[in-house]
């Protein structure tokens, strides 16, 4: 996620804990408690003034961990709020959705990616290397591949939108070079819908 | 060694098999593409599956593989050493002789030989042969480290080597050999002159191996020793083939290397030798130090010239009773200005001017010498002095013993008051005299003469005569001198002659006549060498080999080598020149006729031959960084925004240091030049107040609209001097006008300012402040500091009668914008300048009043005013514009006005 395409502008992990914050501030600010769902465990469940503090505490010593939060057990009318680029293996994500799914459970899944991810730009003899340690690809003539790349992503983006649907949850898509501001509100809003039909 | 049509060649031909595997090196190139641009990118996994259809489609671009493919094609062309201009002499095996004869004829085609011998080199270095260099001509100490060695440790010694200005000795380098055995291949580059121990040393080389000979197209030509001739010099050049007629060019040169003058000598066809009179006047001889075939760069080409060679010395004897106050009466008057333009003349008492051991040695009396001063005055003669005698009444009523005739006691009278006859005129001279030739003006006449007693030898001793067949002139050798008698004498007293220019022209004759004797022909001492020649014809400082000459050397005594090469030797004041050409015999110019059947003979024109290889590499590695750009560009750097730009600035940065030099740019200074020198130019400094600047060039522009309406003087626009940096020397006058706030001069600046004032410019410093009133104002003490290191003489104020007040109008007072205020001017301005004054200041703000618009109406009133002033304001231009440019010449005519009042009464 420490990944931007481009000089000026935000890495995916800074836009990512933007939006997170943002919401986490909104969702306090109506009263509802949050959490932080982490690789290891689930933090601390609060709410109040103070809630917002420990979770800018918190959030930064998370940002080594890679791969998907653990499994955990969920309270009931959770909303289950990722912001991630998504590109941990299709399979793991289905089956971690799927343990977090219980019933009553809600949730949606940003998708957080830079504008270069969206479109191969790159041209001529690229050997291109992983953020997270996989192994490198070498590329022999990069600007043949971009039809087949947006292809592709496209396919990968449809069935994180399948196994989303299949569970109900929304799933989303924004990239770092758009302003943060619709995306937030179009979640605070689908938040605030879903909310208001659990509390009813 | 392979060769292609002569043209290129390789050393290492085995190399250019390499050049079959070039196919093979396309294929692997096409399988090593060149290394990947590295990426981050997250979305790594979705790239994955894409991966086969992208490895069939990475490849090369078909011009970079191309492009390496050259790069290895060069490379492996350079390592295969080729040569432009190949030569392949060398066939045999064994050491490489080679024979370089570096005698005076080398000098001619010098460049050939080392171009041919450098060629040798080369080639005996690329097959790894022994050379054995042999010059012909070389210092006996040279010959001890010659020995065989490679062609690396000869190329010094073959480049340094030179020709030199004396014989070749082909007999050395036979000795050289003779301990030389086995196979062995030689090269002798001949000058083409024969000399003892050619054939010999020819059949000596071939005895070891195979020889070629290379000879040179020039031949080789000589120019000897000129004799005095008539007015002149004898010129005499010898050439070693006598076909074709040819005319050379010689050149008389004085001390300083300036041409004085040029003669064309020709050969007839069939003719080796060529000769020639040169008239030249006294005085030019006299300054002439060496004469050269013109374009021959050998020793053989250049003669030296001496004192023998240059103007006699005339030594008149004086008895003392000189008439003062009365030039024209005095007998001594017509010898002394005839022989002062001829020749250098002495005069004093008998044993002084006997002592100076002058070529000619003038009488007007008897002479009545101690026997001391009688055996010097014979032993003189001896040396091949010329006695010059005129007749004196005392002289015929009591001869001495140094006449050339026997004179009759009395001397005879013509056309005087008790005489019948009238005065006689001149006879032709006869053909035996040296005067032969000489026209006779119909004025002169003779009224009185000695006479000689009649003797069977006398018309032989005769060189002139009267009408009546009665000798004038004659003559006597003795003991190698001469003894002259001129029957009348040196003065209007007895004849006409001395007011003659025959009489000139008669005594001329004489000093060619004469024979110098100068010390270093009788002197018993060694004469040290000053300067020589090198081999090219070129005087030299001498190298430590050369030795003094011996007293009075001949070429036989001291034939010209390393020891006594040609030059000047003796004193520093009167070197004698030692020159090559009285050693060369005619036979030493004979040309090789034959050569021992076998030899080859070629010749010295050839191309110096040329490694290609490193030039190979060089535009390999030209290639290689195109190739490395062109990859980076490929990988996509340049892609990445400013990395580009710097990328690209290296390359061509790069590129440019292997390329041509960079033309200069035409300097800017000199279009100042042109335009300052194109014509007369007023100057003015800028001072930087912007105001009176452009007073100054509106003023200077008025008054050269003034001068060129009224005066020959028509400068062009002003111009504006930077004083810092303008060259000032273009200028003749320079108008300053001190403002206050004027920086202060740099140190060059004022060495600039110094330095013009100096060498003949004037300055107008005009300070401006007149209308302050008083002394000194602000412009003054500005002035001053602003001068402060400037070399400014001392000044005055102007005197009434300076030139500036009449160089072209009679000026009283100097009027500008102010009037009244005082004009300084050096006190004493050199003399090489014309007496005109470098500095003038004054106050009167002389620009503005000077300055007009384009229908020459005044910018500026001026004070107190009237056109009257203006007018003179005016007239102090031209004045001083006259003055700066003419000098001091309206100064000659301060008389004038009294001369004129005295012619109208």
């Amino acid at each position: 996620m420490q990944f931007s395409g481009a000089r000026g502008r935000h890495t995916k992990l800074d836009r990512a804990s933007v939006l997170l914050f943002a919401m986490a501030s909104l969702l306090l600010r109506s009263g509802e408690r949050v959490g932080l769902l982490c690789a290891d465990r689930t933090r601390m469940i609060r709410s109040g003034p103070q809630a917002l503090d420990h979770l800018c505490e918190m959030l930064p010593e998370q940002h080594g961990a890679t791969g998907l939060p653990i499994a955990a057990e969920l309270p009931r009318h959770a909303t289950v709020l990722a912001f991630s680029d998504t590109w941990t293996p299709l399979d793991a994500w289905d089956r971690r959705l799927t343990q977090l799914a219980r019933p009553g459970v809600r949730g949606h899944i940003v998708q957080v990616i830079d504008p270069v991810e969206a479109r191969l730009t790159m041209r001529g003899r690229v050997r291109v290397e992983g953020l997270e340690g996989e192994a490198p690809v070498l590329l022999r003539r990069a600007e043949d591949l971009t039809d087949a790349y947006s292809a592709r992503f496209a396919q990968h983006n449809e069935r994180m939108k399948t196994i989303c649907r299949r569970l109900g949850w929304r799933f989303s898509r924004h990239a770092t070079d758009h302003p943060p501001l619709p995306l937030l509100l179009g979640l605070h809003q689908a938040i605030s819908i879903d909310r208001r039909s659990v509390h009813a | 060694m392979l060769s292609l049509a002569g043209i290129l060649g390789f050393s290492q031909p085995w190399v250019l098999v390499a050049l079959a595997a070039l196919p093979g090196l396309w294929w692997l190139l096409r399988l090593l593409p060149p290394p990947p641009q590295r990426a981050r990118f997250p979305a790594i996994a979705l790239l994955e599956g894409l991966l086969e259809r992208a490895e069939s489609a990475a490849r090369m671009p078909w011009w970079l593989l191309a492009l390496r493919m050259l790069i290895a094609a060069l490379v492996i062309l350079a390592l295969s050493d080729p040569v432009l201009a190949p030569q392949q002499r060398l066939r045999g095996k064994g050491p490489v002789v080679i024979v370089v004869d570096n005698g005076w004829a080398a000098g001619q085609d010098w460049q050939k030989r080392q171009t041919v011998l450098a060629n040798i080199l080369d080639e005996a270095q690329r097959s790894d042969r022994g050379i054995l260099v042999l010059p012909t001509a070389m210092a006996a100490t040279a010959a001890d480290g010659i020995s065989i060695k490679p062609a690396s440790d000869w190329r010094a010694v073959a480049g340094a080597m030179r020709p030199h200005p004396w014989l070749t000795d082909r007999k050395t380098p036979l000795h050289l050999l003779a301990n030389l055995s086995g196979p062995a291949e030689s090269i002798w580059l001949t000058d083409g002159l024969e000399t003892a121990g050619r054939m010999e040393l020819a059949e000596r080389l071939q005895r070891l191996g195979q020889l070629v000979v290379y000879t040179g197209q020039s031949d080789p030509m000589l120019l000897q020793e000129p004799l005095p001739a008539n007015q002149g010099l004898r010129i005499t050049a010898v050439r070693a083939v006598a076909t074709q007629p040819q005319t050379v060019e010689v050149l008389a040169t004085a001390a300083d290397g300036r041409t004085l003058a040029s003669m064309s000598l020709p050969f007839a066809a069939g003719e080796k030798r060529a000769e020639a009179s040169w008239q030249l006047p006294t005085g030019m001889v006299n300054q002439v130090q060496r004469l050269q075939l013109a374009g021959a760069n050998h020793a053989g080409g250049t003669v030296l010239l001496d004192s023998r060679w240059a103007q006699r010395t005339v030594g008149l004897v004086s008895t003392g009773n000189a008439r003062a106050g009365h030039p024209l009466l005095d007998p001594a008057h017509y010898i002394r200005s005839a022989f002062s333009g001829l020749a250098a003349f002495s005069e004093g008492e008998f044993e002084t001017v006997l002592a100076a051991n002058p070529s000619i040695l003038v009488l007007r009396e008897r002479l009545e010498p101690t026997p001391a001063l009688a055996a010097k005055l014979d032993a003189w003669l001896a040396s091949g002095g010329m006695l010059l005698r005129f007749a004196s009444a005392g002289l015929s009523e009591r001869p001495d013993s140094w006449l050339p005739v026997e004179l009759r006691p009395l001397s005879r009278s013509l056309g005087g008051t008790l005489s019948w006859d009238a005065p006689q005129k001149m006879a032709a001279f006869p053909d035996t005299s040296p005067f032969a030739g000489l026209a006779i003006p119909a004025d002169v006449s003779v009224k009185r003469q000695i006479l000689a007693e009649p003797e069977p030898g006398l018309r032989d001793k005769t060189w002139a005569s009267l009408a009546d067949g009665t000798p004038l002139v004659t003559a006597q050798q003795r003991n190698g001198g001469w003894i002259v008698l001129v029957h009348v004498s040196p003065d209007t007293d007895w004849s006409t002659l001395p007011l003659s220019g025959l009489f000139l022209e008669m005594l001329g004759r004489l000093i060619w006549l004469s024979q110098g004797s100068p010390d270093f022909l009788i002197a018993d001492q060694p004469l040290p060498p000053q300067r020589v020649l090198d081999g090219f014809g070129n005087l030299q400082d001498p190298t430590p080999d050369v030795r003094p000459l011996p007293a009075r050397p001949t070429p036989a005594l001291a034939p010209p080598s390393a020891v006594h090469p040609p030059g000047y030797y003796g004193s520093k004041q009167a070197p004698m020149a030692w020159n090559l050409a009285p050693a060369l015999t005619e036979t030493a110019l004979a040309p090789i006729s034959d050569w021992p059947g076998g030899v080859a003979v070629r010749s010295l024109d050839e191309r110096r031959s040329q490694d290609l290889g490193a030039w190979l590499l060089l535009a390999a590695l030209m290639l290689l960084l195109t190739d490395t750009v062109v990859s980076l560009w490929l990988r996509g750097h340049f892609r990445r925004s400013s990395t580009r730009a710097a990328s690209f600035g290296i390359a061509a940065m790069m590129l440019a240091t292997a390329a041509t030099q960079v033309v200069k740019p035409a300097n800017a200074s000199d279009d100042l030049a042109l335009k300052a020198t194109m014509e007369t130019h007023l100057a003015y400094v800028v001072t930087g107040d912007a105001g009176v600047d452009r007073t100054s060039a509106a003023g200077l522009n008025g008054l050269g609209k003034v001068l060129a309406a009224r005066t020959t003087i028509e400068p062009g626009p002003a111009i504006p001097i930077d004083i810092e940096r303008t060259e000032l020397a273009f200028f003749p006058l320079i108008y300053w006008p001190i403002v206050p706030g004027q920086p202060d001069l740099s140190a060059s600046a004022k060495e600039r300012v110094s330095s013009f004032l100096e060498r003949g410019g004037t300055i107008l410093f005009d300070t401006r402040d007149q209308d302050a009133g008083g002394v000194g104002g602000p412009g003054g003490a500005r002035l001053r500091s602003l001068l402060a290191g400037v070399r400014i003489p001392p000044l005055q104020p102007i005197p009434s009668d300076h030139v500036l007040t009449r160089s072209f109008y009679l000026l009283r007072d100097f009027p500008g914008r102010w009037s009244g205020g005082p004009l300084w001017v050096e006190t004493d301005a050199a003399d090489s300048r014309d007496d005109v004054s470098g500095v003038i200041i004054g106050r009167n703000d002389w620009a503005a009043a000077w300055a007009m618009d384009a229908d020459w109406r005044p910018l500026f009133p001026v004070y107190p005013g009237g056109q009257r002033q203006r007018e003179f304001a005016y007239r102090f231009g031209v004045n001083l514009a006259m003055y700066v440019l003419t000098g001091n010449y309206k100064s000659d005519q301060v008389h004038v006005p009294d001369i004129l009042k005295r012619l109208g009464q």
